[in-house]
């Protein structure tokens, strides 16, 4: 594989698999997405960062100080390096970059998570992990636990002005949506989709696409569980518009209007069309076919950083035999 | 993990609890499963009222043959609505960048919000199973 195309080729798979993320997440069922597009989300980010961290060590390898001490010819170390050496110097420090991106939202989302199971904890048990808050906005989330000890499952919270808003039957959607989320655990695939964003910022369409396909699994699950798609529809309009007339109206009152709907705010629209329609087919072909392509890429990503490996190899072995 | 009906574990319970906290008003089995759907057996209904009953999570009074039910209050509820409000302050202050917190529904622009009330006031369609 020629070292120079080895370079760009992880930068070429990340911005294919940002992408494509949206448009296949669309096409196929939202649990296969999930799970796809974090594991290659995870892969790609980890296959990058290898390719990066070998051509980077070139410069660190070259620079006098370490040859030296790492009795490497520099000189023998520069002339078996096809790259360019700005590519050189560029990778070693978006090495470094990225790794503290990393740890650091790696961190943050830990922190996250510790804060969310000590309010699973004051809430309570609840009634099969329903807590019922009595408050004037509707509001419904789950929040995950990370099941250390007994307290293995998260909770739903939900609002009784949320409850009031929706009939018996999309009540039935709402508490089915959010047990979902928990009982599946969705927050740790976007928080893996997170990381590896964070360790590759080409990959933020793939972690938000994440996002919205855990999203969607949960409203697949609901759906199927009323056996009813246009109730799951109808339910989640209705708690979006019940939740909509109460937030927006104080926010009108206290602020300038916010400016128009990013992405997410389409998400709700969204939602409630795909369950107007039929569950996406099962494509197994693309499916696979998306598979390989992802494992392929990283295996040729794998295949070069070994061969550059081989390189300071052959450097070390040349100078000591030299001397 | 689903209960012997194929439901998934404790869903039954949620159904008649958040029934129970949106009527705020005791309710008979009979009512209980009138709310929730049809599909249900009232003996089902019957047993989980009971059984919530025995964990402590509801109260009962009998009116004429039957139990009417309604919510325990106790005071943990008051300390349980001052964490969720701080936990919702933190997150539209923009806290929640870990995205910790699954929410069922995201705020709405002014249009989506128009079209979401068409779509609720659309005249019925065959729903897909």
């Amino acid at each position: 594989m020629n070292p120079t195309t080895a370079v760009w080729l992880p930068v070429a798979v990340s911005g294919t698999l940002a992408v494509v993320s949206a448009p296949l997440a669309r096409r196929i069922p939202p649990r296969t997405a999930v799970r796809l597009l974090t594991g290659a989300a995870v892969v790609c980010t980890f296959s990058t960062a290898c390719v990066l961290a070998v051509l980077g060590a070139d410069v660190l390898g070259q620079l006098p100080v370490v040859a030296r001490s790492g009795q490497w010819s520099s000189a023998e170390l520069r002339s078996t390096t096809p790259v360019a050496a700005d590519v050189r110097y560029v990778s070693a420090v978006a090495v470094v970059v990225l790794v503290f991106s990393t740890l650091h939202r790696t961190v943050h989302i830990a922190r996250g998570f510790a804060r969310a199971g000590r309010v699973c904890r004051r809430l309570g048990p609840g009634v099969a992990g329903l807590v019922v808050i009595e408050d004037d906005t509707p509001d419904a989330y789950a929040l995950p636990t990370l099941g250390v000890g007994a307290d293995l499952g998260g909770r739903v919270v939900v609002s009784t002005s949320m409850l009031r808003a929706l009939t018996g039957a999309e009540r039935s959607v709402l508490l089915a949506h959010e047990s979902a989320h928990v009982r599946h655990r969705h927050h740790l695939y976007v928080a893996l989709a997170r990381v590896a964003a964070a360790g590759n910022p080409l990959l933020l369409k793939t972690a938000e696409a994440v996002t919205v396909a855990t999203e969607r699994w949960a409203d697949e699950v609901a759906a199927q569980e009323v056996g009813d798609r246009r109730l799951a529809a109808t339910a989640l309009a209705r708690a979006a518009v019940a939740r909509a007339s109460v937030v927006q109206g104080r926010r009108s009152a206290t602020f300038a209007r916010l400016p128009a709907a990013s992405s997410d705010n389409r998400l709700v629209l969204d939602r409630a069309r795909a369950l107007l329609q039929p569950p996406p087919h099962r494509r197994r072909a693309l499916t696979s076919l998306v598979t390989a392509v992802l494992l392929c890429a990283s295996l040729a990503a794998a295949v070069t950083a070994s061969s550059t490996e081989d390189r300071f190899e052959l450097a070390h072995s040349t100078s000591s035999t030299s001397r | 993990m689903s209960s012997p009906s194929g439901r998934p574990r404790g869903a039954l319970e949620r159904q008649v609890l958040a029934c129970l906290a949106a009527a705020a008003r005791p309710m008979t089995a009979g009512e209980v499963l009138a709310d929730i759907g049809s599909k249900l057996a009232y003996t089902t209904v019957m047993t989980t009222l009971a059984r919530l009953h025995a964990k402590g999570a509801l109260t009962r009074e009998l009116v004429g043959r039957a139990y009417a039910y309604t919510l325990t209050s106790n005071p943990a509820d008051l300390r349980t609505a001052v964490t969720a409000h701080r936990m919702r302050r933190l997150l539209e202050a923009g806290e929640d960048r870990a995205g910790v917190l699954a929410r069922f529904v995201a705020d709405l622009s002014s249009e989506d919000e128009q079209m979401l009330t068409g779509l609720l006031s659309d005249p019925e369609r065959p729903a897909h199973r």
